[in-house]
């Protein structure tokens, strides 16, 4: 073991460095009649019509078992977004879900459903002014894994949607201009609406239009509480909840009101925020449980207007770690760690050697805790990466071409 | 989806534009005279026009004079702008947005400056947003009449509607009571506030707005570790005014502006709300030819 040379706000155990595995990890051998091959991405036999999403049938036969990657490849030029299912052991190894044509120099996000049956994805049509593209004029499309057939969701979305823990509905949100706003700082109202997965009902689940600015969090675990923050025109963070079945908002806790709050993110479990804060010129990661009577500072210290200057962190599937991006500070490059909240334990997670004006920053944990997905500075939007969440060689996201951009969806083990 | 009604636009347009000929034909007759019912036909107030998508080149004397008020009969008038910091001491002065801003924002918005949906040098019919933004600026407030420009001509007259922009582009500096430096609007990193403004001021384009999960595409808000905006990036992961400050130093093409490396304000900032008041990046710029040649005098290639 190396001790820390990381100084902590609080006394941690030692950082602890692991050896780097290899990639691929030992892969099940792959039954015979199952797909071995990257198809080669193809060009679809007879345009589909303007704008209508295509379900692309995949006569190649499903991937091997294992863990798969859900992502969408967007050619920024043509506006059009492959949205591709690919082996976590070996991402080569993937196939078609269903195109979208849409908004030049947009892309489609999209969210796994919890159940890895389904995914939602929010559309910008093509003729979408700027405006609208930010506000309202999306459409959620769901791709049904299982037979590629997918329907439309709603329209004039403006915030992708977050799945409930049941997979049966999701929400979503839009930003609607005010004609006469109370205040010159809030122009836009916000709502939040509960769609069932297949469509057939939709209901209002919140509007605001006070606060400078709100914020979607998550569900509780029961499914049954919807976390949002939001900013207040005052500048302070408060967290709210809103209830899924009346619709009843309560409010939960003040954020620290010391710091100059950059995002917030709910743990998976719904008790927990962590927060990215600015406190006087400094950066630090701080987890604040939802009733807002526990506050812990996990790490601290980054300075600098640089995007390397900044903590990046996410949560782990069960709560009880986070992996972050940690900046460099004199004698020490910029580096990933596997912070423990339970006991402070700092782990160092290796990674292949990067260029030197390079860094990763973590962006999705699987659920099944083994794979990371991380992206590459300065080419974020291209350059996505697995690897295992001990650290180690790192695999690209395979794109078409190397200038698309790559949006990850989430999980799934179907094949 | 869209695209599926932006191909068959022009169809519609050409039919719903017969239709209201039709109807402006017969409501004349009958001795009518309300015209808007014409318009109330489409969705949006303006019916789209049809004319020649003139090139780039073209188009550049037309943003250099709307930057500086003087197209004349070709464009709306444009109001005083407010010069000065605080605004005790400001005082009115002549129209003046920088010709930068409007070439980039014309080409944010209209992909390539295009008026009609046509091929340079093709006709085609007005290009209009699913939510009523028209042509070249995608103009979008105003367009049902009295808002002291014109509705018809910014759909028709590729001039005229950049002029319209400068015109909005003036009214939201005018408009907002938050400042840059000075407040001059010589200055181009002094319109950081006006154009957030034109795209959607508030939250919606607060550079702070980041993603919770440091996931750049998650949908509602953006990028924290989002590099400079080249052209390359998705538009989604940016605020408008920082797609407009990365386009103007990396432009599209060699046909539409020469690069101007405009600073932006630090994002730290930038707070929730934002300040009343910051000071002007540095290096800061200026912008708009002093001199310009009528277009009759340039030797155009076409």
């Amino acid at each position: 073991m190396t001790p820390s040379p990381t100084i902590l706000p609080e006394p941690s155990p030692p950082l602890v460095t692991v050896t780097l595995p290899p990639y691929p990890p030992p892969q099940t051998p792959t039954p015979l009649g199952t797909l071995t091959v990257v198809p080669t991405p193809r060009v679809t036999a007879a345009p589909p019509a303007p704008g209508t999403p295509t379900a692309v049938p995949t006569p190649s036969g499903p991937l091997p078992p294992g863990l798969k990657v859900v992502y969408g490849e967007t050619d920024g030029l043509s506006g059009k977004t492959t949205i591709w299912l690919a082996s976590a052991a070996n991402p080569t190894l993937r196939r078609v879900l269903a195109t979208f044509d849409h908004k030049v120099g947009y892309g489609v996000q999209g969210a796994v459903s919890p159940d890895g049956n389904k995914i939602v994805c929010l559309v910008i049509p093509s003729d979408a002014g700027e405006r609208a593209a930010r506000t309202t004029a999306g459409e959620l499309w769901v791709v049904d894994l299982d037979d590629a057939s997918l329907h439309r969701l709603a329209n004039q979305a403006g915030y992708l949607a977050m799945w409930t823990p049941d997979s049966r509905a999701l929400v979503f949100g839009r930003l609607v201009a005010l004609e006469n706003p109370k205040n010159p700082q809030a122009p836009f109202r916000t709502e939040l609406y509960l769609v069932t997965a297949d469509g057939a009902e939709q209901r209002l689940l919140l509007v605001d239009e006070t606060a400078y600015g709100l914020q979607p969090l998550g569900w509780s675990v029961d499914g049954q509480q919807f976390y949002y923050a939001i900013v207040t025109l005052q500048g302070q963070w408060e967290l709210w909840t809103v209830d899924r079945t009346g619709g009843l908002t309560q409010f939960q806790a003040s954020f620290p009101s010391q710091y100059l709050i950059q995002s917030a993110s709910l743990s998976p479990d719904g008790t927990k925020v962590l927060l990215k804060v600015l406190d006087r010129g400094q950066y630090a990661l701080i987890v604040l449980r939802v009733d807002g009577l526990e506050q812990k500072t996990i790490v601290s210290g980054a300075t600098g207007d640089q995007p390397i200057n900044q903590y990046a962190a996410i949560w782990s599937p069960d709560d009880q770690s986070i992996f972050a991006h940690i900046p460099p500070q004199p004698g020490q490059p910029a580096h990933l760690e596997r912070i423990d909240l339970r006991t402070g334990q700092r782990r160092v997670i290796p990674t292949e050697p990067i260029g030197r004006d390079e860094f990763v920053i973590p962006q999705a944990w699987s659920p099944d805790g083994k794979w990371l997905v991380v992206l590459k500075y300065p080419r974020l939007q291209s350059l996505a990466y697995l690897m295992q969440a001990t650290g180690g060689p790192m695999a690209q996201i395979p794109l078409t071409q190397s200038s698309n951009w790559v949006n990850l969806f989430g999980w799934t083990d179907r094949r | 989806m869209s695209m599926r009604y932006a191909h068959f636009q022009p169809l519609f347009r050409a039919g719903r534009l017969l239709l209201c000929m039709a109807l402006l034909s017969f409501l004349l007759l009958a001795q009518t005279s309300d015209p808007s019912q014409c318009a109330a036909q489409g969705s949006c107030p303006v019916p789209a026009a049809y004319g020649r998508q003139p090139y780039p080149d073209e188009l550049i004397n037309a943003f250099d004079r709307a930057g500086t008020n003087r197209l004349g009969n070709e464009g709306p008038s444009l109001p005083q702008i407010w010069k000065g910091y605080p605004s005790s001491q400001a005082r009115l002065v002549s129209p003046y947005v920088p010709c930068i801003l409007l070439k980039v924002i014309g080409y944010t918005e209209s992909t390539g400056w295009k008026q009609f949906a046509a091929d340079y040098g093709r006709y085609g019919y007005t290009v209009v947003s699913a939510d009523c933004g028209y042509g070249i600026m995608q103009i979008t407030s105003g367009m049902g009449g009295g808002a002291g420009f014109e509705p018809g001509r910014v759909s028709a007259e590729p001039a005229y509607n950049i002029g319209t922009g400068a015109r909005v582009l003036i009214q939201k500096w005018n408009g907002l009571n938050v400042y840059i430096g000075n407040n001059n609007p010589y200055v181009v990193e002094d319109w950081y506030y006006a154009v957030w403004a034109y795209n959607g001021w508030g939250w919606v384009n607060n550079p702070n707005r980041n993603c919770p999960d440091n996931n750049p595409n998650c949908g509602y808000a953006f990028n924290p570790f989002r590099p400079s905006f080249n052209g390359s990036q998705p538009r989604s992961w940016y605020p408008y005014q920082e797609i407009i400050w990365g386009y103007a130093g990396h432009p599209p093409g060699a046909g539409f502006w020469e690069a101007v490396p405009l600073t932006l304000p630090s994002r730290r900032s930038i707070t929730n709300p934002p300040p009343p008041h910051i000071v002007t990046p540095r290096p800061f710029h200026g912008s708009c030819s002093i001199v310009y040649l009528p277009a009759i005098l340039k030797n155009y290639p076409r």
